[in-house]
C-alpha cells in the first residue's frame, strides 16, 4: 500500500499539485477543518461534546428520508442541498428529543443523549438498508455520509462547505463575547439579562451547520472528532480563549489538509478516518511537547 | 449618603418580594415568602441546609421558575431594573479551568453595558482592573483563573459584581471556604457599598458573624421564620425555630450574641 507512488500522490496533493479535482477537495476539506475547529472549541467549553455527537449521528435518518422523498418525487436522490436539508432537520428533531427527555421525562442528560443517538442512528440504518433494496442505482451515494468520502466532492460541494465555514467564522467572531459568558457562567449571563437559551441555540446552530456540511467529507461518525480533538489540542497550548479559538481552527484546518491529501493518495481508506487520525496525532504530539505550565495549572484546579 | 441614587427612588424599596412560592414538583421548597431589603442595608439570608436560601436569590433574579409571587425593584419589574442589579453566584457554579484571565472574568461584569456584538473596549478593561483593585487583586489581572486560591477566586467574583456598578447586590455564600484576608476584603466591600447607600443581600452560613457584618436578617427554613433588623430578629428563639434540634451544637457559636 505504501508504495513510492502513494507517497508521490500524497506529497503532490499536500502541495496542491495533484490536479484540479484534488485541489478542490483539499481546499474544501481544509475550510471544513477550520470551521470545525472553531465551533468545536465553543462546543467543548460549553460541555456539549456529546451533544455534538448525538446531532451528527441523528443526521442519518434525515439523509435517508430526504433521499426517499426526493426519489419518490422523481428527483435525484443525489442532490446535496436536499440531502443536507434532511440531515439538518433530523439533527434539530434529535436536539428537541434530548431536551424533551431531560425536561419532561426527567431522564439524566447522558441517558437521554445515549438513547436519542442510538434510536436515530438505528432508524437511519434501517431506512438505509431499505433504500439499498430498491436498487435504483443512486443509493450508493448515501453510505458515503457515514464514514466520509472526499473523492466524490465536486467543486460546487466545496463551495457549499466554504460558505458554511465563512458563515460559522463570522458568527463566532461577532458573538465571541456572548458565547464566552454563556460557556463560562450561564447563570451570571442570565442574571445580566442575556438570553442564554437563544445564545445556546445560535451556538448549536452553527455546530449543526458545520457538522452537516462536513458529513460528506468526514462522515457522521467522525465529524465530532474534527470538532473536539483540535479544541482539546489547542487547550494544551494556551489558557486564553482567543488564542485557543485561533489554534483550534489552525489544528482543524491542518488535520483536514493533511488528511485529505492522504485520502487522495489512499482512495480506498475512508477520508474521515484519515483526517481524524492526523488530528489525533497532533493531540498526542502536543500532549508530549506543549508547555507543562498550562497543563499543571489545569490539573491544580481539580 | 444617597446622592448616588436618583431622587425618584429615594423612598422606594430596592427589593420587595411578595408571596413567592417555589416548587420543583415534590412539594414547595419555599412557601409564600414576603421580604423587603431596605436601601443602604446589608441583609444576611440565613437558614439550615436546604432552607431555600440560594433558591430564593435565583428566583428573585429570574433564574429559577416560581409557582407564585412577584418581586419589584424600586417599584419596577426585573426587566426594567436589571441594569442596577449585580450577582455573585456560588464559586463552585463555574469551571475554574476555563481559558480566561482574571481581567477577562471581571470584564464580564461590563457585558450588559456593552450590549450585543460590541467587544470589550480599553476603557472597560481599565474599569475591570480598577474594580479588581478594590478587592486587592489588581496584581493578578493577567493570571489564568485556575491559578488562584479559593479565596482569590471569590474576590474575582466580587470584583466582577462591582464592575456591574449596580445599586443592589445579591451574593450567594461569598464567605464560604475563604481565607481571613478574603473575608476581610469582602467585609470592606460590603461596608463601602453601604456607605454609598447601596444594598446587599448575602446568603451567609456563619452565625457567629451575622451580628458584626449585617444590619438585617432574613431567616429561612422553607418559609420566612423571621425578618427585620438583626438586633430584634437574631434571637435564640428564632434560630431554634429555623434550625430545630440542630441549634444545640451551634449554640457555642452564638455565645457573643446577647440572650444566647
Amino acid at each position: 500500500m505504501l508504495t513510492g507512488e502513494t507517497l508521490r500522490l500524497f506529497v503532490s496533493s499536500l502541495f496542491l499539485q495533484a490536479g484540479y479535482n484534488t485541489v478542490v477537495v483539499v481546499l474544501g476539506v481544509t475550510a471544513l477543518g477550520l470551521a470545525a475547529g472553531l465551533v468545536g472549541a465553543f462546543a467543548l467549553l460549553r460541555k456539549r461534546a456529546m451533544m455534538t455527537d448525538v446531532l451528527s449521528h441523528a443526521t442519518l435518518p434525515g439523509l435517508a428520508a430526504a433521499w426517499l422523498v426526493a426519489t419518490g418525487l422523481g428527483a435525484s436522490g443525489r442532490s446535496l442541498p436536499v440531502l443536507l436539508t434532511g440531515a439538518a432537520i433530523a439533527a434539530i428533531v434529535a436536539a428537541l428529543t434530548v431536551q424533551w427527555l431531560t425536561r419532561a421525562a426527567r431522564l439524566p442528560e447522558d441517558a437521554a443523549m445515549g438513547a436519542t443517538l442510538s434510536v436515530f442512528f438505528g432508524l437511519g440504518a434501517v431506512l438505509l438498508s431499505y433504500i439499498q433494496t430498491l436498487r435504483t442505482g443512486s443509493e450508493g451515494g448515501l453510505a458515503r455520509f457515514i464514514l466520509g468520502q472526499t473523492a466524490t466532492m465536486s467543486e460546487q460541494d466545496a463551495y457549499v462547505i466554504a460558505t458554511a465555514a465563512v458563515v460559522a467564522i463570522i458568527v463566532a467572531v461577532l458573538l465571541e463575547k456572548e458565547f464566552r459568558i454563556v460557556c463560562f457562567d450561564p447563570q451570571f449571563g442570565a442574571a445580566q439579562g442575556w438570553p442564554v437559551a437563544l445564545i445556546d441555540l445560535l451556538l448549536m446552530t452553527i455546530v449543526v451547520g458545520v457538522a452537516v456540511v462536513g458529513l460528506q467529507a468526514v462522515g457522521m461518525i467522525l465529524i465530532i472528532a474534527l470538532m473536539i480533538i483540535p479544541a482539546a489540542t489547542a487547550r494544551l497550548w494556551t489558557d486564553r480563549l482567543r488564542v485557543m479559538l485561533a489554534l483550534s481552527s489552525l489544528f482543524g484546518a491542518a488535520s483536514a489538509w493533511i488528511g485529505a491529501s492522504l485520502s487522495a493518495a489512499l482512495p480506498k481508506a475512508p477520508a474521515g478516518g484519515l483526517i481524524v487520525l492526523v488530528a489525533g496525532a497532533f493531540f498526542i504530539v502536543s500532549l508530549a511537547v506543549a508547555p507543562s505550565r498550562i497543563r499543571a495549572s489545569s490539573a491544580e484546579a481539580r | 449618603m444617597l446622592q448616588a441614587l436618583s431622587a425618584a427612588d429615594a423612598g422606594a424599596t430596592p427589593c420587595s418580594v411578595r408571596g413567592m412560592t417555589i416548587d420543583y414538583g415534590n412539594g414547595p421548597v419555599l412557601r409564600s415568602v414576603d421580604f423587603d431589603a431596605a436601601a443602604g442595608s446589608l441583609v444576611a439570608v440565613v437558614g439550615p441546609n436546604g432552607a431555600g436560601k440560594s433558591t430564593l436569590i435565583k428566583a428573585v433574579l429570574g433564574l429559577q421558575p416560581t409557582v407564585a409571587g412577584q418581586t419589584r425593584f424600586w417599584g419596577q419589574s426585573l426587566r426594567q431594573a436589571r441594569g442596577r442589579i449585580a450577582y455573585v453566584p456560588q464559586r463552585g457554579a463555574v469551571d475554574w479551568d476555563f481559558p480566561v484571565s482574571v481581567r477577562e472574568v471581571v470584564a464580564m461584569g461590563r457585558y450588559r453595558m456593552l450590549g450585543w456584538l460590541r467587544p470589550v473596549s480599553a476603557a472597560h478593561q481599565r474599569a475591570a482592573v480598577e474594580h479588581l483593585d478594590r478587592v486587592g487583586m489588581a496584581d493578578f489581572a493577567d493570571r489564568q483563573i485556575s491559578r488562584l486560591s479559593g479565596g482569590q477566586q471569590q474576590r474575582v467574583f466580587i470584583a466582577r459584581a462591582l464592575a456591574q456598578e449596580a445599586d443592589l447586590y445579591f451574593m450567594d455564600e461569598p464567605f464560604a471556604g475563604v481565607d481571613a484576608a478574603t473575608e476581610q476584603a469582602i467585609v470592606d466591600v460590603l461596608r463601602a457599598l453601604r456607605a454609598e447607600g447601596k444594598t446587599a443581600v448575602v446568603v451567609h452560613h456563619d452565625l457567629a458573624t451575622v451580628r458584626t457584618y449585617f444590619d438585617s436578617l432574613l431567616l429561612l427554613n422553607g418559609e420566612v421564620v423571621a425578618s427585620g433588623p438583626v438586633d430584634s430578629t437574631f434571637t435564640t428563639e428564632n434560630l431554634q425555630r429555623a434550625y430545630g434540634g440542630r441549634l444545640a451544637f451551634i449554640g457555642g457559636a452564638l455565645a457573643p450574641a446577647p440572650g444566647a
